[in-house]
């Protein structure tokens, strides 16, 4: 591979195409996931809590106190608004463009407010950050994309590459921690076993926390558990390179949070959630199981972009 | 590929920015919400553990456990403001105790200071079962037990 191949090579990882109808689906899933979070988590009990209660994180520290539940359900809205905008307005093509690069910002600007919120209790709260962090190259994606048009471009590409990008970095860096930090015991020593044997230290005992405690018991489970999870963070960031991994890396991440909600009691869904929505080639999906085009679908005719479909497996293209 | 199908430059620069912020802020730990150091259960769990614990001190003299369930849903995370509670100074500290009575008298209960104890706990398998005992009890601070109201509420 000459120098100039291997360059536009790296550079297609991060910025290179895919097709707009591919983009279409991310940007939208990640509005569904978003207006799910917002409505589902309770956001509006976070109002009233006192002022010594509030420790407000770095992006909202103008405030002093919680916002008021009418302020909290005022996002709520706004969010879920935004996203419904998003789907009947964006169909439009005079106003799809804007409309939709509009409501994508301002539904990532009330979800990043409302995790702000929650990560204002004195801990630092990951649960949300990863959506927060991977959806915000979308929002300066292209607006005018068409679920019709399956031909790859850098333009509809970068956002989705990037994102996937910024979510590798994330994940990898939480293997890179757990090296950091505790080395290689982090596998080899009693830590899963504790872990699982602890559960939450404080609150409720997790969902399967008698089935935590069983395999705690049966070595050398919990450190089989910790060198896949391990190594699933610190390789993460092979999806970027190999489109054919990444279905065993969605597989990999609902196990893992699904396992680390049932047996410890710490809900990460968003996560897998996240990885789902950018490694699965929607449209690809879609074509096999001949599906998901009423919301999507512009009014238009379609055009004769649909014949450069790209051939391919559902997950790896 | 047509001339038209570019990146945008500041899209270059966005992302890489992005990415370089991420990864800096996560390399050395910064914690600046959104911004974060990515430590998640990276430390190795021993067999014990140890954190702080709130009491409500009633004008009986008689010591109960906050059971944040209890108090409105806002209180729900307090117990994450009493971890690192030795290194938050003692205007802070006064100020989640001040709270936490707010939050017990509002509920109709009688509260004359809040206790916080640190308490150290162990977990162990017996006979194939989980046990959980508590190996040590210190009581490090009483607060919340004057006039003065540093919650914030009144400021309000």
């Amino acid at each position: 591979m000459s120098g100039s191949k291997a360059l536009r090579r790296l550079d297609d990882l991060l910025f290179g195409p895919e097709a707009p109808a591919r983009l279409l689906a991310v940007q939208g899933l990640f509005l569904v996931l978003i207006s799910l979070r917002a409505i589902l988590s309770p956001y509006p009990k976070l109002a009233g809590a006192p002022a010594g209660l509030f420790k407000p994180a770095w992006v909202i520290s103008y405030f002093d106190h919680m916002p008021p539940r009418s302020v909290i359900v005022a996002v709520q809205l706004v969010i879920v608004a935004a996203a419904a905008s998003w789907f009947l307005i964006g169909r439009n093509p005079q106003w799809r463009g804007p409309i939709r690069r509009t409501t994508f910002a301002v539904a990532w600007l009330g979800f990043l407010f409302l995790a702000a919120l929650r990560g204002s209790r004195g801990k630092i709260f990951h649960i949300e950050l990863v959506l927060v962090w991977a959806a915000l190259p979308l929002v300066f994606a292209p607006g005018d994309a068409r679920w019709s048009d399956r031909t790859p471009k850098r333009r509809y590409g970068w956002p989705i590459r990037s994102a996937i990008g910024v979510m590798s970095a994330i994940y990898c860096m939480t293997g890179i921690w757990k090296l950091r930090n505790s080395g290689t015991d982090w596998v080899f020593s009693d830590n899963m076993k504790l872990s699982l044997l602890w559960g939450r230290v404080r609150g409720e005992r997790p969902p399967l926390g008698d089935l935590g405690v069983w395999l705690a018991d049966h070595h050398p489970l919990p450190r089989v558990f910790a060198a896949c999870i391990l190594l699933f963070e610190v390789t993460f960031p092979l999806v970027i390179v190999f489109r054919r991994i990444r279905p065993l890396y969605v597989a990999a991440a609902w196990m893992f949070h699904l396992g680390t909600l049932l047996l410890l009691g710490l809900d990460y869904v968003v996560w897998p959630c996240t990885v789902t929505i950018l490694l699965v080639n929607w449209p690809a999906v879609s074509d096999r199981l001949g599906v998901a085009k009423p919301l999507l679908a512009s009014p238009e005719p379609v055009g004769a972009a649909y014949a450069t479909q790209e051939a391919g497996t559902v997950m790896t293209t | 590929m047509p001339d038209t199908d570019r990146v945008p430059a500041a899209a270059r620069v966005f992302v890489v920015l992005l990415i370089g912020a991420l990864l800096y802020f996560g390399w050395n730990a910064i914690e600046k919400w959104p911004f974060t150091g990515w430590r998640l259960y990276s430390e190795i769990k021993g067999d014990t553990a140890g954190s702080f614990f709130a009491y409500r001190l009633a004008p009986d003299g008689s010591v109960h456990a906050i059971d944040y369930q209890e108090l409105p849903d806002a209180y729900s995370r307090a117990p994450y403001l009493l971890e690192k509670f030795d290194r938050r100074t003692e205007e802070e500290r006064e100020r989640v105790c001040d709270s936490l009575a707010n939050g017990e008298r509002g509920e109709g209960r009688e509260v004359d200071a809040i206790q916080i104890y640190w308490e150290r706990y162990r977990v162990r398998l017996v006979d194939h079962e989980r046990v959980k005992d508590r190996i040590e009890r210190d009581l490090r601070w009483t607060c919340a037990d004057d006039d003065d109201d540093r919650s914030g509420e009144k400021a309000q």
